[in-house]
This record gives C-alpha cells, structure tokens and sequence, in this order.
C-alpha cells in the first residue's frame, strides 16, 4: 500500500518502457532487412500494454483482493507483428529482388519509429519524476520526530 | 477502548492524512505508467471530504469548530480520511481512449509531496514538543 | 515485552503501597497508583505497537512509513511520560520517608 506499491509500480513502468525503446531500435535496424525470421521481410514490431493485473484472467481473485489499491503498474503483454504488406520497392539490382525486380521491404518509417521513440523516453522519465517524489515522501516519513 | 493521551484528534488526522496522501502518490503512480496504455481510465484519491467531516464530528475535543472568527478555517487546509480509489468519469481527448494528462499528473504530484511534508514535519513539531514539555517538567 | 514487564512489575511494587487521595483498599487501585496502572497499560500498547511496526518493516510487510514512525515516536513518548511520572512518584515516597514523625 502507499509508497511501497508506489515504488512497484514505477519500476514496472520503467520495465515496459525499456522494453517499448528496445522493440523501437530493433526496427529502426532493421528497416531494410529482407530476410527476416521467416525468410519474408522483417515485420514492424510494437508493445502491446495493458494495465498490471488486467492481463491474465486467472489472477482475478488476487485483483479483487487489490480491489481497493489506486493502481498496480503497466505490463508488456506481448510484442505485435504488423502483418500490413511490406513495401515493394523497384530495384532490380537488389539480390532478393523477384522476377520483375521488385523487392520487398520492411512497412517501417523512419518518422514513426522516431515520434515513438520520443513518447517513450519522455515516459520514462516522467516516471523517474515520479519515483523521485515516492523517495522524498518515504524521507519525509522517516524523519518524523527526528531532531 | 481507552486511548493513550497522545491519541489526540491532530494525530489521528495526521495519520490518517499521511496515508490518504501516500495512496494519492499511489494512483499518480499508476496513472504516470499506464501513460501509453490503450484505453487506461485516470485513477484518483479522494479521502479530503471523510477526513474533514470526521475532524468536525470531534469538534469539542480539540478539532477544527471555528470559536473565534480569527481562528484558521476547516476548509481545505485539514488532511483528510483515506477512502480508496476510483476511476474518473472523464471524456478522453485522446485517440487511445486513455484519460491521462501528463502536466495534471505532475501538478497533482507537486501538490501532493508539499502537502505530505507539510504534514509529516507540522506532525514531528507537536511530538517533539510534548516530548520537550515531558522531559523538562 | 520484557522490559514494560520488568519496569511494570517493580513500580506497581511502589505504587500498591502509595496511599493516594481517596481511601485505598486491598488492592483496588485509587489515586496516584491508579492513574499510573492507566499510563503503564497505555505503555504496553504503544510498545506493542511498536513491536507490530518494526516486525512487519523486518518482514518486508506492507506497512505505511509513516504509521511505523508515528507508533514508535508514541511509544517513546509514552515511555518518556511513564518514566518521569515514575520519577516523582519515587521522590515524593522518599519524600514522605524522611518526614521526622
């Protein structure tokens, strides 16, 4: 309850923001990767988040029991592929070029990614704002009565 | 049950104001990392309003009846009882769906660390002073 | 625990035997030792209190901070009182002592 769950909970932010910057520069180098995985083109991956404690139906009855905590974090449920179609970009020269000289590409833009990139760090550290007051509260706390 | 004679009404609506205020910081929290999250409804702490109508219940014994019109008012300067969570019904501006709003949020924040420090030093004051007044007489 | 029963059992020794105000009989607690048993329960409490803050810290509970260090500053508090109200108990009985009958 209070500052302890705080502190949980900014940590979890942390946590899926990190991984929301990793998914982001994974497809930034990856913008012009033919060959992925499955031997198509890379597919653009995002974050899929959902509130802590929402995401798995059997947790219900621990959710109940939190039934009257203002909150409880922010969990990655899982990375999404986008499976839009890839580009096709003329360049005959390209050695996965097909037989009219098309080559698939990855469907990420560079903009996109970037914008992305911005809303996650600035969550970020909105985040760290957030765990540096829990801290100042827990030291307020702890000097009740000091001195 | 019998109190001890420090359980006055100031430290019971301390307490309970710390408290109220630590979930407040909770919910902030929440709302701080659930930022991005599709369709995520803003929490908040609400406990001002039982706080206070429990302080004037005890008037009498030390709360915040007003006897004197120089006297400092109830309205709004008292922490109040801690009374859980709740969504609010707000219209979400946003194309997620999500009714976060960053600079509230951090205003919200300010206002709360002020409001916890006031509280937990004007607090320590009154314990260090009767500690005085005990150990001196 | 062991100390407030320590301190407890050795001052209700003193007090037992104080006449206070009103008429003392058998052991029924009146006047000065009766407002003192009063202080020592309060004691007890807030010490167990106390116990219960710093135990469940220890454990990694879920306790407030704030609760934990407003119980022990009560708990010192009260101890505090206990020990100066025990004080001038102990003063005025030495006081009555040296009375020349």
């Amino acid at each position: 309850m209070g500052l302890w769950s705080s502190l949980r909970i900014s940590g979890s932010a942390l946590a899926a923001q990190r991984v929301r910057m990793d998914t982001i520069a994974n497809n930034v180098s990856n913008m012009n990767t033919t060959r992925g995985a499955d031997g198509g083109p890379y597919r653009r991956q995002s974050v899929l988040l959902a509130e802590r404690g929402q995401e798995v139906p059997f947790r219900d009855f621990l959710g109940r029991a939190r039934a009257n905590e203002p909150g409880s974090g922010v969990a990655v449920t899982g990375i999404h592929e986008d499976n839009s179609a890839p580009r096709r970009v003329f360049d005959p020269a390209h050695p996965d070029a097909d037989a009219e000289g098309f080559v698939l590409l990855p469907n990420i833009d560079i903009v996109t990614e970037m914008t992305d990139l911005v809303g996650a760090q600035r969550a970020y550290e909105a985040t760290v704002t957030v765990l540096n007051a829990t801290k100042s509260l827990a030291q307020s706390a702890l000097n009740i009565g000091r001195g | 049950m019998l109190g001890s004679i420090f359980d006055t009404t100031s430290f019971r609506a301390a307490r309970q104001g710390l408290t109220g205020l630590s979930q407040r910081q909770q919910a902030i929290a929440s709302n701080i990392a659930n930022i991005d999250t599709p369709g995520y409804q803003r929490r908040e702490v609400s406990f001002e309003d039982t706080l206070r109508q429990e302080v004037a219940a005890t008037g009498s014994r030390g709360g915040l009846t007003r006897t004197d019109p120089r006297h400092f008012g109830g309205g709004g300067t008292a922490s109040e009882l801690a009374s859980g969570s709740r969504s609010r019904d707000v219209v979400a501006s946003r194309n997620d769906a999500n009714t976060v709003d960053v600079d509230e949020e951090m205003m919200l924040m300010v206002d709360t660390q002020l409001r916890y420090q006031a509280l937990s030093q004007s607090i320590g004051t009154r314990i260090n002073t009767l500690r005085s007044v005990i150990r001196g007489g | 625990m062991s100390i407030i029963g320590g301190i407890g059992a050795g001052l209700s020794g003193i007090t037992s035997g104080m006449p206070g105000p009103g008429i003392e009989t058998g052991g029924e607690a009146t006047g000065a030792g009766g407002a003192f048993g009063q202080i020592l329960q309060d004691l007890t409490a807030a010490s167990q209190t106390g116990d219960r803050g710093i135990q469940d810290l220890a454990v990694g509970g879920s306790a407030d901070l704030h609760d934990v260090a407003l119980s022990m500053q009560m708990e010192s508090l009260s101890f505090d009182l206990a020990i100066q109200i025990r004080n001038k108990l102990v003063d005025a009985y030495q006081e009555i002592f040296r009375m020349q009958v």
